[in-house]
C-alpha cells in the first residue's frame, strides 16, 4: 500500500491533534508543531483520520521523499566508489616517503580494487592486512578501514607507529566489492554480494564466501549453493575478480595477520566459521581467543559498547569466508570484526553518519592490538 | 510479475524446531541477526510461508523492506522535514 507524507490539521474540537499522538493508529509521526502534524501514513490510515474529523493534505508520496534523502541526506559522510579513490590517492600523493596506492585487480565491472601500503621498507617480513567491504551494505567497514590508514599516515612519527611502520607494512584495501557498493548507493541500499551475472539470470557471488578453504562444504541459508540467495558460494572457489584479487595479494605479501571489517552486529570472530570444532592447534586457539578478548577489552573501554568475541561459527556457519581461508591456508591469526550497530532495531546495515566516527574511535585501540601483536614479533 | 515483497522478521523456532535447523533448511534466508532464541531475516512472503507451514518458526513480520530502509533512513537525520513543508526544521 502506498504511504504517503501529510500534514494533519484539526478541523474542529471533535478532533484536537493531541489525541493523534496517544491513539493506537499506528501513524509515524515526523513533526508536532501547535496548529499541525507532519506524518506518514498509508492510504487506509488517511481515510481513517478523515473520518475521525482531521483535515489530510498530502505533501508528498514517501518513495519520492526517500529517493531525495537517499541520494542526498542519508548518504552524507560515506563514501563512494569515486570519493574513496580521491582520498586514497590524496593520502598516497600528500605521504609519498611512507605510502602506496596499489591497484590489486578489478571487480567484475572492471573498477579498480584499491589498497594503500603503509610502511617505510619493501620486503619486510612483519606485514599485516586490514579489508573492508565485502558485503555491498556494510558501509561503516569502509570508514572505519579508511580512518585507519589515515590514523597511521597521521601517527606515523609517534610510537609506536613510527616503530611498526619502520619495520613493517600495513596494507589497507579499504573496498573489496566497489560494484556492489555502487549498487548500494544507486539502486538497492541493502545489496550484499558483487555483482556478477550467474548463467540463471540472477545477479551476484557472495565474496565473502568464495574463498578456497572448505569452500562449497555447506549448502545452507548463510552458504548457499542457490545462485539467487544472499549467501551464495559461487560456482568454484575464487571464481570472483573480488576474491582472486584478495588471494593473490595475500600470497604475494605473506601477512602475518589479517583483519577484515563487516557490519552488523558488534562481534569479533575467529575461525573456524565451517566447521563448529575449535581450531585444532591448542597454541593458536589460545592466542586468537585471548587477542580478540583483548580486543573486546579495548573496544568496550572507549565508548562501552560491546564486541562479543566468539567463534565465527557460532554466530552462524559460513564456508569459504577470508578468515577460515587465511588461517587454514597460512595459519595466522585472521579476524572478522561486526561493527556497529548490535541490532536492526538501530538500524542494521544502515547505520547513521553521526555513527561513524564513535565506531572508528572504539575500532582504534583494538586494531592497534592487532597491529602490535602482529608487527612487534621478533623477526622470523 | 511484481517482485515478491521481503519482510525483515523476526524467527522463533517452534518446539520441535531449533536454531541450528532454521540455519540449515536450504530455502534462502537471509540471517541478519542470530541470537540465542531467534533469528532475525529478510526474507519473502514464500520463504516465511514454507517456515510457517512446515511449522518451523513462529515468524514476527517486523516490517517489509522498503518500511525498514525508510525508517533507518529517517534515522540517519532525525525526523526530517519533507522538501515541501516549510518553515520547520
Amino acid at each position: 500500500m502506498a504511504s504517503v507524507i501529510a500534514r494533519v490539521t484539526s478541523a474542529g474540537a471533535r478532533a484536537p491533534l493531541g489525541r493523534l499522538l496517544t491513539a493506537p493508529l499506528g501513524l509515524d509521526v515526523w513533526e508536532v508543531r501547535p496548529d499541525h502534524l507532519v506524518v506518514e501514513a498509508d492510504e487506509a490510515q488517511v481515510a481513517r483520520l478523515e473520518v475521525m474529523g482531521y483535515d489530510v493534505e498530502q505533501l508528498q508520496m514517501t518513495d519520492s521523499y526517500l529517493s531525495d534523502f537517499a541520494t542526498a541526506r542519508a548518504t552524507t559522510g560515506y563514501h563512494t566508489v569515486q570519493t574513496l579513490e580521491e582520498d586514497l590517492r590524496r593520502l598516497a600523493l600528500d605521504h609519498p616517503e611512507i605510502v602506496e596506492l596499489r591497484e590489486i585487480g578489478r571487480s567484475v565491472e572492471n573498477r579498480p580494487l584499491w589498497a594503500l601500503r603503509i610502511g617505510e621498507r619493501r620486503g619486510s617480513a612483519h606485514k599485516v592486512a586490514v579489508l573492508g567491504c565485502h558485503h555491498a551494505r556494510e558501509w561503516i567497514s569502509v570508514e572505519v578501514a579508511h580512518r585507519f590508514a589515515e590514523h597511521l599516515v597521521d601517527s606515523a612519527s609517534t610510537d609506536p607507529v613510527r616503530s611498526w611502520l619502520q619495520r613493517g607494512e600495513v596494507w589497507v584495501a579499504p573496498m573489496v566489492n566497489p560494484d556492489g557498493h555502487e549498487h548500494t548507493r544507486t539502486q538497492d541500499r541493502l545489496w550484499r554480494k558483487n555483482r556478477r551475472r550467474n548463467p540463471d539470470g540472477s545477479i551476484g557471488v557472495d565474496p565473502n564466501r568464495n574463498y578456497g578453504y572448505m569452500w562449497g562444504v555447506l549448502n545452507v541459508n548463510t552458504s548457499s549453493h542457490v545462485p539467487s540467495d544472499q549467501t551464495y558460494v559461487g560456482p568454484r572457489a575464487f571464481s570472483e575478480p573480488e576474491t582472486r584479487a584478495v588471494r593473490n595479494l595475500v600470497a604475494r605479501e605473506l601477512f602475518g595477520g589479517v583483519l577484515t571489517y563487516h557490519s552488523y552486529s558488534q562481534l569479533i570472530l575467529y575461525p573456524w566459521g565451517y566447521t563448529d570444532r575449535p581450531v585444532e592447534d591448542e597454541a593458536d586457539l589460545g592466542t586468537m581467543r585471548e587477542l580478540t578478548q583483548e580486543m573486546q577489552r579495548l573496544i568496550r573501554g572507549v565508548h562501552g559498547r560491546t564486541y562479543t568475541a566468539q567463534q565465527a561459527s557460532e554466530l552462524y556457519p559460513t564456508a569459504g569466508d577470508t578468515t577460515d581461508w587465511v588461517y587454514g591456508e597460512y595459519d595466522v591469526p585472521s579476524f572478522t570484526v561486526e561493527l556497529r550497530p548490535a541490532t536492526a532495531l538501530e538500524g542494521g546495515f544502515i547505520l547513521p553518519a553521526d555513527q561513524i566516527e564513535p565506531c572508528w574511535e572504539e575500532n582504534r585501540p583494538a586494531a592497534l592490538a592487532f597491529l602490535g601483536h602482529v608487527l612487534d614479533r621478533p623477526e622470523p | 510479475m511484481p517482485p515478491e515483497r521481503t519482510w525483515i522478521a523476526r524467527l522463533t523456532p517452534t518446539v520441535s524446531s531449533s536454531i541450528d535447523l532454521l540455519l540449515s533448511v536450504p530455502i534462502g534466508l537471509d540471517v541478519w541477526e542470530r541470537h540465542p532464541d531467534s533469528l532475525v531475516v529478510a526474507a519473502t512472503d514464500d520463504q516465511l510461508a514454507e517456515l510457517e507451514r512446515r511449522r518451523l518458526a513462529e515468524v514476527e513480520r517486523w516490517s517489509t523492506r522498503e518500511e525498514f530502509e525508510a525508517r533507518a533512513a529517517r534515522r540517519h537525520d532525525g525526523p526530517a522535514p519533507p522538501p515541501t513543508a516549510g518553515g520547520s526544521g
